[in-house]
């Protein structure tokens, strides 16, 4: 589990007292807007359409429930009784008074936590997969790495200026749950024919206005030289990233007009002058890091749970919750589950203090005190034993999070949009909503399958539409909602950036469109087994395009 | 073209509407825990019905130009002019944006959240 140590006690701490006097001085008036506007988003607060909104950052996504239950209270306390959890594995508040925001800060800094660098051109909170250190696919947990990262980049002088945001993720398995071909730096762990540790390096994705897959360049990299390597693509990337324009200011834009080869000889030349300096990771180091990541006391079970399986046969609202919402566990007897946050007709990602308060007990009680948020803006409890799931899994529906969509159509990710949010063009959450609805059977949706809808409310792209089997953007046609449909977007291993398919649709058209897709995708897919996305691929946009708009 | 003036409460960031008159404060609460604080000039409300309307550029830009008092004694933030038309009775904003901002989120059902949001809702 996560560590705060000393150094960052003492730098939060000192962070919430400088914050609180910034605000009473914002307050009595001697801090214009103008001049506290940087300081406030150094603190991950927002003004937002309604109200103020303050992100909190969730180090690679890992809470432990005592401070989830943290953020039930603030939730209840400071806000109005619940919380969204975001594609960066975050968590937002949407409606807390500036007045309060040094308690809020205070109350987490009492369970190790913070809302630093969760906005500002700086190196932001470092994501990683979800299931880390539990799937069974994983050559090794990647958070020790995170957590390293983390270390380095906090408050790091001479990147908390950069020309924009600084997005890094990293993924321990080959089957890519992290999309770290979309950030602007994706680490995979990987070994060396010795055996050794070591990274692949990708540099240059991301999404927004000019979504870009990353470029590998480096297909090993020794563990110890993780910091070095780093430090080398940000130190290339502040010098030359681009600041006369914010919307060209990323470093994949970079890379785009620079060319990966001269990029990459930039960074390997830096690289050359630091490696084997300060920054090069000592193993006893990385062992006292890791040893924070250290397995929980795993039982020795079967594989299989005959309790488990007998539930199945019995109700087969569990079996199919079984099916959707659990992944294979690296050890037998467990499994990874995923608690959907996506109730038909809920809010993607959202959660009530209450529910808070049920995860919290939920991973107390089943899974050594440990949860996750997913960019998929759901929350994963890690490590539950298989002959739990029955009870674990009555219990989730007694709190209205028992859905069992994980990985279905109606598990859709969906920025906040135009109901919160000052960028957006259009609403998100209401076409999730009613997307969701329209697909509610379940039945309907096994048959549809594996499918990812994505929705953001503008082309910032904060709900991924890039990169959706189905990604719908919501932009303002002379002041009415429109969306524009994408398909064959993809954030694995596969990664595909979605092609727009045709001219948009009103509010009220949008879901009868994506309802065509899908019914356009049954009738052409080979077999169950083909999916929608493996099907897309394989006979292309023409059969869509045509279902949707008619023969051109 | 009608046009009303909004901004967001410093201390709340609560939308809020130019009324053009004395009313009562805009939050008492927000006044009663910052005591400390020049009071600002009372001329904000929560209610887009209470609001000012201004039918001509010339009017909007002086009552806006008066509104920005406000951002100097840190009542409100940002105050800026929008485009309202009449919808039966009512006022309402032109754009998508301003309508959501006047009347809250358009998606949160949930019994606890929606009675904690009218609380503050105008």
């Amino acid at each position: 589990m996560y560590r705060y140590d000393e150094f960052d006690r003492d730098f939060v701490l000192q962070r919430v007292a400088q914050f609180a006097d910034q605000v009473r001085r914002r307050l009595s008036g001697a801090l214009t807007e103008e001049q506290f506007r940087p300081l406030r988003l150094m603190n991950g607060l927002y003004l937002q359409l309604h109200a103020y909104m303050l992100r909190v950052a969730v180090p690679y996504g890992t809470l432990s429930s005592r401070q989830m239950r943290q953020l039930a209270w603030i939730a209840r306390r400071y806000d109005r009784g619940y919380g969204h959890f975001t594609t960066r594995q975050n968590i937002q508040y949407n409606w807390p008074e500036l007045k309060d925001v040094p308690a809020i800060l205070e109350a987490l800094a009492e369970v190790e936590m913070h809302a630093i660098q969760t906005s500002g051109n700086c190196i932001r909170n470092i994501t990683t997969d979800h299931f880390a250190g539990a799937a069974a696919d994983e050559i090794e947990d990647p958070r020790p790495a995170a957590e390293i990262l983390r270390q380095w980049s906090s408050l790091h002088p001479e990147f908390s200026f950069l020309p924009r945001k600084f997005k890094i993720a990293i993924t321990g398995a080959a089957q890519d749950r992290a999309a770290i071909r979309f950030h602007d730096i994706g680490y995979q762990l990987v070994r060396d024919a010795t055996g050794a540790r070591g990274f692949a390096v990708y540099i240059g994705g991301g999404q927004g206005r000019t979504p870009m897959i990353a470029h590998k360049i480096r297909s090993f990299l020794p563990e110890s030289d993780l910091l070095a390597y780093s430090e080398a693509i940000l130190r290339v990337y502040n010098r030359y990233g681009r600041r006369d324009n914010k919307f060209k200011a990323r470093i994949k834009i970079l890379v785009h007009e620079t060319g990966i080869e001269t990029l990459r000889s930039e960074i390997e030349a830096v690289f050359e002058e630091i490696q084997g300096g300060v920054l090069s990771l000592p193993e006893e180091e990385r062992a006292r890091i890791a040893a924070y990541f250290a397995p929980p006391p795993f039982e020795t079970l079967p594989a299989e749970s005959t309790v488990c399986v007998l539930q199945a046969a019995r109700d087969p609202n569990f079996a199919a919750w079984l099916r959707h919402n659990t992944f294979p566990h690296k050890i037998p007897g467990y499994a990874c589950v995923t608690v959907s946050l996506k109730p038909i007709g809920g809010v993607p990602g959202d959660a009530t203090a209450d529910q808070m308060e049920a995860l919290a007990a939920c991973a107390e009680r089943w899974s050594f005190d440990e949860l996750r948020v997913s960019h998929e803006q759901n929350i994963v409890l890690p490590h539950v034993r298989r002959n739990d799931l029955p009870e674990l899994y009555a219990t989730l529906c007694e709190g209205g999070l028992g859905e069992a969509n994980a990985g279905l159509v109606t598990d859709i990710i969906a920025c906040p949009g135009l109901d919160y949010c000052a960028l957006a063009n259009a609403r998100s959450i209401p076409i999730a909503q009613e997307i969701a609805r329209r697909f509610a059977k379940y039945d309907q949706q096994r048959d549809i399958g594996d499918l990812k809808i994505k929705i953001s409310g503008c082309i910032n792209a904060c709900g991924h539409h890039h990169v959706g089997h189905i990604g719908i953007l919501g932009v303002d046609r002379k002041g009415e909602e429109l969306y524009q449909l994408t398909l064959g977007g993809s954030a694995d291993e596969n990664a595909a950036i979605g092609a727009i398919i045709g001219r948009g649709f009103p509010a009220e058209e949008v879901v009868d469109a994506v309802e065509t897709l899908l019914k356009t995708y049954l009738s052409l897919r080979l077999d169950p087994s083909e999916t929608f996305l493996a099907t897309y691929r394989r006979i292309g946009a023409s059969p869509f395009k045509e279902a949707l708009y008619g023969a051109s | 073209m009608k046009q009303m003036i909004t901004a967001n409460t410093l201390v709340e960031g609560t939308v809020v509407f130019w009324s053009g008159v004395a009313a009562p404060l805009h939050s008492e609460k927000a006044q009663s825990q910052n005591q400390d604080r020049p009071s600002p000039p009372a001329r904000w409300v929560r209610s887009i019905e209470e609001a000012a309307v201004f039918e001509s550029k010339e009017q909007a830009e002086e009552a806006l130009h008066m509104a920005e008092e406000s951002v100097v004694s840190c009542a409100v933030v940002e105050p800026y002019l929008i485009e309202v038309t009449r919808l039966d009775t009512h006022l309402i904003p032109v754009r998508l944006r301003e309508r959501i901002r006047a009347l809250g989120p358009t998606v949160r059902s949930d019994p606890d959240v929606e009675s904690a949001a009218k609380q503050d809702r105008i």
